[in-house]
C-alpha cells in the first residue's frame, strides 16, 4: 500500500501554503514559488546552515532561524523578507566580501558567480566593512583544477560534495576562525591529496575559489546563463555519465556532472577527469580537409571528390583483383554504434573485406575463448551493482585510468562501508584504502587466479602457484585473506580489466568465470564478472560483431584497408603497426593521424565527437545510451553518414537503412539480442 | 582499622601541585619517617580544596587548623611546631588581606565559612583515588536509591522538582531535557558528560573531576537509568591530565565495585562509560559540536533542530550535562527534591560553583547559594580586591559573558538576575576586575578569544568577530572613528540573530555589555583619545601622564632630577602646571595610582619629587605679558582654576581681570587647605608669579553685589565662571541650627583668614573627607582637647587621602566609624551634646560600598561643645542662572555643554572648576583652567577667522638612560615634623626630601617613556 507523506499547514509571508511534513522553510518557500537567498545550500547536497543567507522570522523564535535547516511544523508563520531581515543578509553579505578577496573583476569566474549575483539582487553597491587583507594560498599543482582560497567563502559545498557525493573525503575543513581553509587531506595541495580529480567540488564551488583550468576565461568566451546547455552523456569509457556541455557559438565552454534528478545512478551525477577536463583539451591537428599522400611521401589536400575516388577505386580495384580476401577494416571501439554499422557494412558487404575487426579485437577473443570454455554465453553484471557488493576482486584492471568513476565507487564503498576490494595485479590499489592489495606482474595473473581456485576448494595446490609467481611473504598472508574473504562474502563481484582480457589464453578469464558462478547469478542470469573493456564503446563494438573472433592473419595477404579512427586519439595504437607495408590504407579520422603518417595512403576528415550524435553501449553491454550533438561539424566537413553514403554509391553497394535513425534502431536490436 | 592521632589533608589538584604540593607532600612523609611520626599521623592528598591563590594548602585533622602557601622548606618547622610540640605555626595561617586578622582555622575563615558546600562536599574530605572514601560519605547510595527502588520516570520528577538547571551555562532544566531524551523512542541513548571546559579562567569542572570523580560517575548512571541508556561517555579535554587519570582510576574502582558495567548492584541494569579526550576546541562545549568529535569527526556544530534529545550522538536520543550538573544528582536523590530546592531563589536552585579569579585577594573555588550577592562572592568570601584598587566589574560566563559592574554588587547571582543584567551564568568563571581594567580592553580581549574560537562555519561568527575585533583594536589604538559605536552594536545585533551556535550568538555579549555600562570609555577612547583606565598604551607615553589630569611629563622631570637638573626640571614641571610647589604638597597624585613600578615594590613618589624640585631649584624668572590682543576676559574666582585660566590667557596675549570675593586671591588653596599642609608663603609666590604676568586682581569684589554679572557680560568679551564651591552642605538633623554647629568650609576660611575662630573644648567633625580631616586638626592646633571624627561607614570608604587620615589618628584624633549624628542638642540656642546613632552595613550602593544602615536602638549621647560639618559643599552662584541662561543641576553645580569641557548654554561663559564637578582636587581644578583658556581662546579665535594657537614650548633634552637592572627598593618615606610638636602650631608638617633621597627614589622610575627600538 502506498503511504501518502503527512502534509504539513503552515504561512509564510501571510500566504498558506502545504506541505510534506519534514520539509524545509526553504523547500516549502521554494515550492510556493518564493524566493530565499542562499550560498551554501545546494540541492544536491546536504544542507549546511553555515552562511546564513537564507536566515528568515519564525513565529515564537527569538532569534531569525536558517531556512535551509529548519523544518516546517504545523501552524507556524515565517516571514522571509523585511527590513531588519535585509539588513542581516546585507551585513551577512558584506562580512563575506570584506572577508577575502573578491574583486570581482579579476576573478575568472566573473558573472558566472553566485556570490556576485547575490551583490547585486541585494543591491549591495559599496562596502560598509573594512576589508581584512588576509593573504591565503592558492593551489595551482594540479593539471585540472586551480584552487583560490582568496576567493573561499567557507560555504562548504566542496566539503560536503566530496564526502556525500563521491565518498573520497579529500576536502575538509582546517583551522579555525579567521584562519579557516579548506583544506585537502592533511594539508596537501591537490596534487600531492588523494584527489580524485572529479572536480565535483569545483562545480558546486559557488565562486572563483576552485576553477577549471582548461575552461576558457568566461569573461571572454561567455557566462554559462549566456550559453546553451545540452543535455547529453560522455562516451569515453562506456559508463556514459550524463553531462551537460555548455555551448556558446560553437565553442564547448565547460562540461558539467548531471547532479540534479534521481537517475538510479551510483555515481550521482559525478563526472571523473576524463569526461570533465579531457574532453576540453585539443587533442590534436584537426584535419578540415581530405588528403593524399602523393608519390613523394608529402601529404597534399585534396577535394572530396578526388579523395572518395581515389578510396572508392583502389578498393574497388584491389576487391577485383585480388578478391576480399586481400582487404581489411579496422575499426576504433571509440565510435558509435551507427558509425561501427556503416562501417562493418561497408567493410563485409560493400567491399567484401576478408578481415574487419576492431583495435581492440584480443581482448574480444580472449573473453570469447573464455566463454567456449565455460560452453554457454554469459552475461555481464551491471556496472551499477559494485556499490552492493560486499566483496570486489579487481583482476588486471586499472580502474582509475581506464573507467574512473569505478575507482571512484570502490574508495567511496571502502571507507563508506567497509567494502573489501582486493586488487590483484598490476594495478592502482586506489591507495592507502584497499582493502587487498597484491602486485604481481600481467604474466603471473592465471598463476595468482590458479592460487584463488585452488584456495577456495580448500586445496594446497595454490601456495606452489604463489611461490611461481613471486609473492612475498606478506602478499601469501593478504592472499590467503582475500581467499577467505571472498568465500565468506554473499555478494561478491570480480572485476576484470585488460590486463587480463589481454592475455591470449582465455583460461584464467575462464576461471574467473566459472569462481563467480559459483557464487549465484544476479537476475536476468548476469554473472557476477564486469569486464573493464579498452574503449569508450567495445561493449557496442563487441556486440554488434565488428571485432573479429578470429586471430588476425598475416600481413602479408592484405593489399587494401580501411581504417575508421575515433577519438581520444587512437592513432598511436599497436594494432595499426600491422598497416605498414599494405598496399593502400584509407583512414577516416577527425585528425590528422601522425603516427600513422606513412602508413596511410588518403585520409577522410570526419566529425569530432562532440559533433556527431550516436548511440553508444555501456562497458558492461547492459544499456545503450544516446549522445546529442553538441557542435557545428567545421565546414567543408562531411559526416559519417555521407562518408560512407558516398563510399557504398562508389563501391555500388545499397545498404538497407534509409536514415540515421533506421541505423540507429538496427544498431540497437542487433546489440539487444546479443551476448558476449 | 589503624587509627591515627591525625590526619594532615594535602591538597592534590593542579593547582597545588602547580605550587608544589607534590613535593611538599613527599618532604611531609619524609620528615615524618624520619621523626617517627609515620604511624601516628596519617597524610592524604585530596582533590583541589578551593583555596587556589593560597596553595599549597594543607589541613591538620582533628583540630582543623588550616596552613597555606606552605612550601617544602617549612616542612620540619611545621612538624616539630604543630605535630610535635603541639603548637599552630602562625605565620602560615590565613591572614585576612584588609584587617591582618590570623584565622587559624578553616571553618573560621570567611572563604570557606560563607559557602554551601553541595557539589563540593567532598572537596578537601576526601583521597579521590578511594572509592571507599567516597562511599563511606554517602557516595553510590543516590545512584543505589535509583536503581532499586526508583523507576524511571520517578528519577526524573525527582530532578524536574528539584528544580536543577544546567549548570554548563544555558540554565535549561535538567529534569525536562532528561524527560525529552527518555520519551525519545530508540534501543540505543547516550549519556554524556560535559567536561570540556574552555572558559579562560574557569576551573570549576576540573576541580569537581579532580576531587570527587565518583560523584560524576554516580550521576551519570543515575541519568542513564532515567533515560534508559547503557553507554555513555565524559568529553574532557586533554589539557586535564590529573582529572582524566583519576576519572581512569574511578570508572575502574567502580566496575570492580560493581557499581558501573553489567548488572549494576545485581539490579539488572548495565551501564558502562568511556572518556573521550578533546583536543581543546572552545566550540566543542557546544553539544552538537561535542557529539560531531566523539563521532570522531571535525568538532563542529550542526544546526538544531533535531535536538539531541531526538537525534544525537550518532543520531541518536542522548542527553548531554555538565560535570557540576552531574555531581549533583545523587544528592539530589539521595535526599529528595525539597532538600535540593530548600536554597536558591525561586527560578534557580541549588547552588553554583565559581572560579572567583581576577583582582581579587582571595582566588579560589567558591560554593554558594543560588543568589547570593555578586558583593558577597566579591568581598566576603573573595576577601576584596587585591592592593587597595577599587572594584570595576566581574566578568561572568567567560568570553560569552558580560560584565557586571559596580553598581550591581547587590544583585543576586542567580540565571534571570545574570541575564537581565546582561552576562550569563555560563559555566561559572567569575572574573573580577579592578578600576586598572578598561572596559574597552576586556572587550577586545574577549572579542579575540572567540574569533579564534570560531569554528568558521557560520559567516557572522567567523567573519563578524573578526570584524568586531578589527574596530575594537582600532578603538583600543587610538584609532577610533565617528560611528565605530553604532557599527558595534548594529554587527552584535546581526551576529546575535543569526549565528549557528552558541559560541557565536554570544560572542558579541562582552562588547554589548561593556557599551552598556561602560559606554562612556568607549567614547573617552573615540572622542577625547584618552583611556580613563590608563591601560591602553596606544594614548600615552606613560601611564603616569595620563593618569594625570593635566599631563605632567612626569618622567622627564624624574629624569632630570637623577641628571641634577634640577631648573630645567623646574622648567618641565611649569609647563603644563602653574603650581608645582603647591601638587608637591597637596595633589591627589592619580599618577601615582598607575605608576608601573608599583607592580613590581611600590610606586614611586611623584609627589615628594614635585615638591622637591621647587624646594631646591632656583624659581624660574618671569616676565610680565605683553598684552597683544583686543578681547578682554573676565576670571571669575581666583582660585586654582581661575588662576591657571588667567595665566594661560595672559600667556595668550589676552588682558584678563580676575575677579575674587577676598581680599586674597587663591580660593581653597588659600580657605580650605590649612597652613600646616600648605605654607602660605608658598602659596603666595606661586599666585604671586601669576598676577606678576600682568593679570588684573580686583579683590574684595563679589559678582552679582560689588558689580553686577550685566555689567560684566557687558564689559568682556568672554567669561570664565571659576567660582568653586565655597559653602558647607548642612546636615538637615535636628538642631543643626545651633550655635556651634557650623560648616568645614566656612570654619576653615575662618581659620585661614586669621580670624581665630572660637574652638570649644570637645569638638566633633562629622565626614570622612579631606576637608573633615583638615578641620580636625585645625582644630586640635587650636586647642580643643578632644576631636572626635564621626563617620558613617568604615576607614577603607573613606574618600580622605590615606596619609591625612593616619596623620590625623598619630595626632590623637579620634575617628569613630560606622556612626552617624542623628540630633544636635543644646541649651539657650547653644550645642551641648550630639546625640548619634550607630550603624551597619548593608547593601552595596553604586558606588560599590556597602551602605550604611543604622541599627534600631543603638543611640548614644556625645557631649560635645562644637560640631563641624564636612559631609559636602554646593556653589553660590553669582547670577540668576534663568536669565543667564546658563544651565544649573540639581546638585546645584553648572552645567557645560555636550562636547565641550567648559562652554556653557551662554555664549562667551566658560565654567570649570568644583562649581561644575563637585568638590575635586586642585589638579583636577588646574586642569579645567587650562581647558578653558584652550576653549576660550579657540572660541575667539574662531569667531575671528584665525588659525588655532599652537604655543611654542622651550625643548628641554632629557637623558634617556635605563638601568640594567632594576631591584626591589621600598618607596622612599619623607620626613615629618614630630606628632607632639606639630599639634602646638600651623607649622609645615612635612619635611622636604634630601638630595640623597631624592636620586634615590628618583632612579626608581621605571622610565616608561622611553622606547626600545
Amino acid at each position: 500500500m502506498e503511504t501518502k507523506a503527512k502534509k504539513v499547514k503552515l504561512t509564510i509571508d501571510g500566504k498558506e501554503v502545504v506541505v510534506d511534513d519534514g520539509a524545509t522553510i526553504l523547500e516549502a518557500a521554494r515550492q510556493n514559488g518564493i524566493k530565499i537567498p542562499t550560498l551554501c545550500q545546494h540541492d544536491a547536497l546536504s544542507n549546511w546552515g553555515g552562511c546564513r543567507m537564507c536566515v528568515v522570522e519564525v513565529d515564537g523564535s527569538p532569534k531569525l532561524v536558517a531556512s535551509c535547516v529548519m523544518p516546517v511544523r504545523d501552524g507556524m508563520g515565517v516571514v522571509t523578507t523585511n527590513e531588519y531581515i535585509l539588513e542581516c543578509r546585507r551585513t551577512m553579505l558584506e562580512f563575506i566580501f570584506a572577508e577575502r578577496n573578491h574583486n570581482c573583476m579579476f576573478c575568472p569566474q566573473s558573472g558566472d558567480c553566485e556570490l556576485q549575483d547575490l551583490a547585486y539582487e541585494l543591491q549591495m553597491d559599496h562596502l560598509t566593512v573594512a576589508f581584512s587583507f588576509n593573504k591565503f594560498p592558492t593551489d595551482v599543482t594540479n593539471e585540472y583544477m586551480a584552487i583560490d582560497h582568496n576567493r573561499c567563502i567557507l560555504c562548504g559545498r566542496c566539503v560536503r560534495a566530496c564526502k556525500e557525493i563521491v565518498g573520497a573525503s579529500v576536502l575538509n575543513f582546517q583551522n579555525r576562525g579567521p584562519k579557516s581553509l579548506i583544506g585537502m587531506d592533511l594539508n596537501q595541495n591537490r596534487e600531492e591529496s588523494t584527489c580524485h580529480n572529479d572536480g565535483l567540488c569545483m562545480q558546486v564551488c559557488p565562486t572563483g575559489a576552485m576553477v577549471n583550468r582548461y575552461r576558457g576565461h568566461y569573461a571572454v568566451k561567455g557566462h554559462s546563463k549566456d550559453c546553451q546547455q545540452l543535455d547529453t552523456v560522455c562516451s569515453q569509457c562506456g559508463l556514459l555519465c550524463p553531462t551537460i556541455n555548455f555551448v556558446k557559438d560553437n565553442n564547448l565552454l565547460n562540461i558539467e556532472g548531471k547532479l540534479t534528478g534521481d537517475n538510479g545512478r551510483p555515481d550521482r551525477g559525478q563526472l571523473c577527469y576524463k569526461g570533465r577536463f579531457e574532453a576540453l583539451k585539443n587533442t590534436g591537428k584537426r584535419l578540415d580537409s581530405p588528403m593524399a599522400r602523393s608519390g613523394d611521401g608529402t601529404w597534399k589536400t585534396a577535394t572530396w571528390d578526388e579523395i572518395l575516388k581515389l578510396v572508392s577505386e583502389k578498393l574497388n580495384d584491389i576487391k577485383k583483383k585480388e578478391g576480399g580476401e586481400a582487404m581489411f577494416g579496422l575499426a576504433s571501439s571509440a565510435a558509435s554504434n551507427e558509425e561501427l554499422v556503416l562501417f562493418r557494412d561497408f567493410m563485409t558487404r560493400g567491399c567484401s573485406a576478408g578481415y574487419v575487426d576492431t583495435f581492440d579485437g584480443a581482448h574480444f577473443r580472449t573473453v570469447v575463448g573464455a566463454n567456449k570454455e565455460g560452453k554457454q554465453a554469459f552475461r555481464e553484471a551491471s556496472w551499477k551493482m559494485i556499490p552492493q557488493a560486499d566483496m570486489v576482486i579487481v583482476l588486471g584492471a586499472a580502474p582509475s585510468q581506464s573507467q574512473p568513476m569505478i575507482s571512484t565507487l570502490l574508495g567511496k564503498g571502502i571507507l563508506e562501508r567497509g567494502q573489501k576490494v582486493a586488487f590483484l595485479g598490476e594495478t592502482d590499489p586506489i591507495q592507502p584504502y584497499a582493502t587487498y592489495y597484491i602486485p604481481v606482474t600481467d604474466g603471473a595473473l592465471p598463476l595468482l587466479i590458479g592460487a584463488l581456485k585452488a584456495g577456495l576448494k580448500g586445496s594446497g595446490d595454490g601456495v606452489k602457484l604463489l611461490e611461481k609467481a613471486g609473492l612475498e611473504a606478506d602478499a601469501v598472508k593478504a592472499f590467503h585473506e582475500v581467499v577467505k574473504s571472498f568465500a565468506d562474502s554473499v555478494n561478491p563481484i570480480f572485476i576484470v580489466g585488460e590486463k587480463l582480457t589481454g592475455l591470449e589464453d582465455p583460461m584464467a578469464l575462464a576461471d574467473i568465470v566459472s569462481l563467480a558462478k559459483q557464487k549465484g547469478l544476479y537476475p536476468e542470469e548476469a554473472l557476477r564478472l564486469i569486464i573493464l573493456k579498452p574503449r569508450g564503446n567495445s561493449a557496442g563494438a563487441w556486440k554488434l560483431g565488428i571485432s573479429s573472433s578470429k586471430k588476425v592473419p598475416g600481413k602479408s595477404k592484405w593489399k587494401a584497408g580501411l581504417v575508421l579512427l575515433g577519438e581520444p586519439d587512437d592513432s598511436n595504437l599497436a594494432a595499426l603497426e600491422e598497416l605498414k607495408g599494405v598496399g593502400f590504407v584509407a583512414a577516416i579520422s577527425p585528425y590528422f593521424p601522425e603516427s600513422l603518417a606513412d602508413k596511410i595512403d588518403a585520409l577522410i576528415p570526419k566529425p569530432a565527437w562532440l559533433e556527431e550524435e550516436g548511440t553508444f553501449t555501456s562497458v558492461d553491454g547492459n544499456e545503450t545510451a544516446y549522445k546529442q550533438k553538441s557542435l557545428q561539424t567545421p565546414v567543408g566537413i562531411m559526416g559519417s553518414w555521407e562518408i560512407f553514403k558516398n563510399l557504398a554509391e562508389r563501391v555500388g553497394f545499397k545498404p538497407d537503412y534509409q536514415s540515421w535513425k533506421d541505423l540507429s534502431q538496427k544498431a540497437e536490436r542487433e546489440i539487444k539480442n546479443r551476448n558476449c | 582499622m589503624k587509627v591515627f592521632r591525625s590526619h594532615i589533608l594535602i591538597c592534590g589538584g593542579t593547582g597545588c601541585h602547580a605550587s608544589g604540593s607534590i613535593e611538599v607532600k613527599k618532604i611531609l612523609l619524609a620528615e615524618l619517617e624520619n621523626r617517627g611520626l609515620a604511624g601516628e599521623i596519617k597524610v592524604v592528598e585530596t582533590g583541589c580544596n578551593g583555596f587556589c591563590a593560597m596553595g599549597p594548602v594543607l589541613v591538620v585533622y582533628p583540630d582543623g587548623v588550616m596552613y597555606m602557601n606552605i612550601q617544602a622548606g617549612d616542612i620540619p618547622e611545621f612538624v616539630e611546631e604543630h605535630l610535635v610540640k603541639g603548637r599552630v605555626l602562625e605565620r602560615l595561617l590565613y591572614k585576612e588581606p584588609v584587617t591582618g586578622e590570623v584565622i587559624p582555622t578553616m571553618q573560621e575563615i570567611p572563604f570557606f565559612a560563607l559557602q554551601e558546600l553541595r557539589v563540593l562536599r567532598n572537596r578537601g574530605m576526601i583521597d579521590p583515588e578511594k572509592i571507599e572514601e567516597y562511599i563511606a560519605r554517602d557516595g553510590y547510595a543516590g545512584m543505589a536509591k535509583a536503581l532499586t527502588e526508583m523507576a524511571p520516570a520517578d528519577i526524573i520528577k525527582e530532578v524536574m522538582d528539584s528544580g536543577l538547571r544546567g549548570r554548563g551555562g544555558a540554565g535549561f532544566p535538567t529534569g525536562l531535557k532528561w524527560r525529552f531524551a527518555s520519551q525519545s523512542p530508540g534501543d540505543i541513548k547516550y549519556v554524556l558528560c560535559n567536561a570540556d571546559e574552555g572558559d579562560p579562567g574557569a576551573f570549576m569542572d576540573r576541580s569537581v573531576l579532580e576531587a570527587d570523580p565518583h560523584a560524576v560517575l554516580e550521576g551519570m548512571v543515575i541519568a542513564a537509568k532515567a533515560i534508559g541508556s547503557h553507554q555513555g561517555y565524559i568529553y574532557c579535554r586533554a589539557e586535564y591530565p590529573l582529572a582524566i587519570h583519576r576519572l581512569n582510576v574511578a570508572i575502574a574502582q567502580a566496575k570492580e565495585a560493581g557499581l558501573l558495567g553489567k548488572d549494576i548492584l545485581g539490579t539488572g541494569f548495565d551501564f558502562d562509560l568511556e572518556i573521550y579526550q578533546g583536543a581543546g576546541a572552545f566550540v566543542c562545549g557546544e553539544e552538537t559540536a561535542l557529539m560531531t568529535s566523539i563521532e570522531g569527526k571535525r568538532g563542529m556544530p550542526r544546526p538544531r533542530p533535531p535536538f539531541p534529545a531526538i537525534a544525537g550522538l550518532w543520531q541518536r536520543p542522548s542527553i548531554l550535562n555538565n560535570v557540576e550538573t552531574l555531581a549533583n544528582i545523587g544528592q539530589i536523590i539521595l535526599h529528595g527534591a525539597a532538600w535540593y530546592a530548600g536554597v536558591g531563589t525561586i527560578k534557580s536552585k541549588g547552588t553554583k560553583v565559581f572560579a572567583l579569579t581576577g583582582d581579587v585577594n582571595n582566588i579560589g573555588l567558591v560554593e554558594v547559594p543560588m543568589g547570593t550577592p555578586l558583593g558577597t562572592i566579591v568581598y566576603d568570601i573573595g576577601g576584596g580586591i587585591a592592593k587597595g584598587k577599587k572594584f570595576k566589574a566581574a566578568q561572568l560566563g567567560g568570553p560569552s559573558g558580560g560584565m557586571i559592574p559596580i553598581q550591581y554588587l547587590n544583585a543576586p547571582v542567580d540565571y534571570e538576575k545574570v541575564a537581565e543584567l546582561g552576562a550569563i551564568m555560563g559555566s561559572g568563571g567569575l572574573i573580577v576586575m579592578n578600576e586598572d581594567s578598561c572596559a574597552v580592553d576586556m572587550a577586545r580581549f574577549f572579542m579575540d578569544f572567540c574569533k579564534d574560537e570560531s569554528c568558521g562555519k557560520c559567516t557572522p561568527c567567523r567573519v563578524g568577530t573578526q570584524k568586531m575585533l578589527e574596530i575594537l583594536t582600532n578603538i583600543c589604538n587610538g584609532k577610533g572613528k565617528e560611528g565605530d559605536i553604532e557599527k558595534l552594536e548594529k554587527w552584535a545585533n546581526v551576529i546575535k540573530n543569526t549565528a549557528l551556535c552558541g559560541l557565536g550568538q554570544t560572542a558579541p555579549n562582552p562588547v554589548l555589555s561593556t557599551l552598556r555600562h561602560f559606554r562612556n570609555e568607549y567614547e573617552a577612547h573615540i572622542h577625547e583619545k584618552r583611556c580613563p583606565a590608563v591601560v591602553c598604551s596606544a594614548f600615552f607615553k606613560t601611564p603616569c601622564m595620563h593618569a594625570c589630569p593635566i599631563n605632567m611629563d612626569i618622567p622627564s622631570y624624574l629624569a632630570l632630577i637623577k641628571a641634577d637638573r634640577l631648573e630645567d626640571a623646574y622648567k618641565v614641571l611649569l609647563k603644563t602646571n602653574p603650581f608645582p610647589s603647591i601638587c608637591g604638597r597637596v595633589c591627589d597624585h592619580k599618577c601615582e595610582t598607575k605608576c608601573r613600578r608599583s607592580t613590581l615594590d611600590e610606586s614611586v613618589g611623584i609627589k615628594y619629587l614635585k615638591r622637591y624640585i621647587t624646594d631646591n631649584a632656583a624659581r624660574p624668572h618671569l616676565e610680565k605679558m605683553p598684552v597683544t590682543r583686543n578681547e578682554k576676559i573676565a576670571v571669575i574666582g581666583a582660585g586654582p582654576s581661575g588662576l591657571t585660566a588667567a595665566r594661560d590667557l595672559a600667556l595668550r596675549g589676552y588682558a584678563v581681570t580676575l575677579f575674587d570675593a577676598y581680599a586674597q586671591a587663591g580660593g581653597m588653596l588659600r580657605w580650605g587647605i590649612p597652613a600646616y599642609r600648605l605654607p602660605r608663603e608658598i602659596l603666595d609666590r606661586e599666585i604671586a608669579d601669576i598676577l606678576n604676568l600682568g593679570v588684573e586682581f580686583r579683590n574684595n569684589t563679589r559678582v552679582g553685589m560689588d558689580i553686577s554679572w550685566d555689567a560684566i557680560r557687558m564689559s568682556y568679551d568672554a567669561i570664565y565662571l571659576a567660582i568653586g564651591a565655597q559653602r558647607s552642605a548642612r546636615s538637615g538633623v535636628e538642631g543643626d541650627g545651633l550655635k556651634g554647629v557650623e560648616g568645614a568650609i566656612e570654619f576653615l576660611r575662618e581659620v585661614n583668614l586669621g580670624r581665630i575662630p572660637e574652638v570649644g573644648k570637645r569638638i566633633a567633625v562629622v565626614g570622612g573627607g579631606n576637608s573633615a580631616i583638615d578641620a580636625a586638626r585645625s582644630a586640635l592646633r587650636l586647642g580643643a582637647e578632644t576631636v572626635t571624627i564621626l563617620y558613617r561607614r568604615q576607614r577603607e570608604d573613606m574618600p580622605a587621602q590615606d596619609v591625612e587620615i593616619h596623620a590625623a589618628q598619630e595626632e590623637g584624633i579620634k575617628i569613630e566609624y560606622l556612626v552617624a549624628p542623628v540630633r544636635f542638642q543644646g541649651a539657650d540656642g547653644r550645642l551641648q551634646s550630639v546625640v548619634c546613632q550607630r550603624m551597619t552595613l548593608g547593601e552595596f550602593d553604586v558606588s560599590g560600598r556597602k551602605k550604611p544602615v543604622t541599627v534600631a536602638g543603638s543611640e548614644f549621647s556625645l557631649d560635645v561643645d562644637q560640631v563641624i560639618l564636612a559631609i559636602g559643599q554646593e556653589a553660590v552662584m553669582p547670577f540668576d542662572a534663568g536669565p543667564a541662561g546658563i544651565g544649573v543641576s540639581k546638585r546645584k553645580l553648572i552645567e557645560v555643554e555636550k562636547g565641550s569641557k567648559t562652554a556653557t548654554a551662554a555664549a562667551m561663559v566658560f565654567a570649570g572648576g568644583d562649581a561644575v564637578t563637585g568638590p575635586d582636587t586642585v589638579v583636577g581644578a588646574v586642569a579645567a583652567g587650562h581647558h578653558a583658556a584652550a576653549e576660550i581662546d579657540a572660541a575667539i579665535r574662531l569667531r575671528n577667522g584665525e588659525t588655532p594657537y599652537v604655543p611654542a614650548e622651550e625643548e628641554i633634552a632629557v637623558p634617556m638612560v635605563l638601568d640594567d637592572e632594576t631591584q626591589e627598593i621600598p618607596r622612599v618615606c619623607i620626613p615629618e615634623v614630630a606628632c607632639l610638636e606639630r599639634i602646638k602650631d600651623f607649622r609645615e608638617v612635612e619635611l622636604g626630601l634630601s638630595r640623597e633621597a631624592a636620586l634615590t627614589e628618583a632612579s626608581r622610575c621605571l622610565r616608561c617613556d622611553i622606547q626600545i627600538e
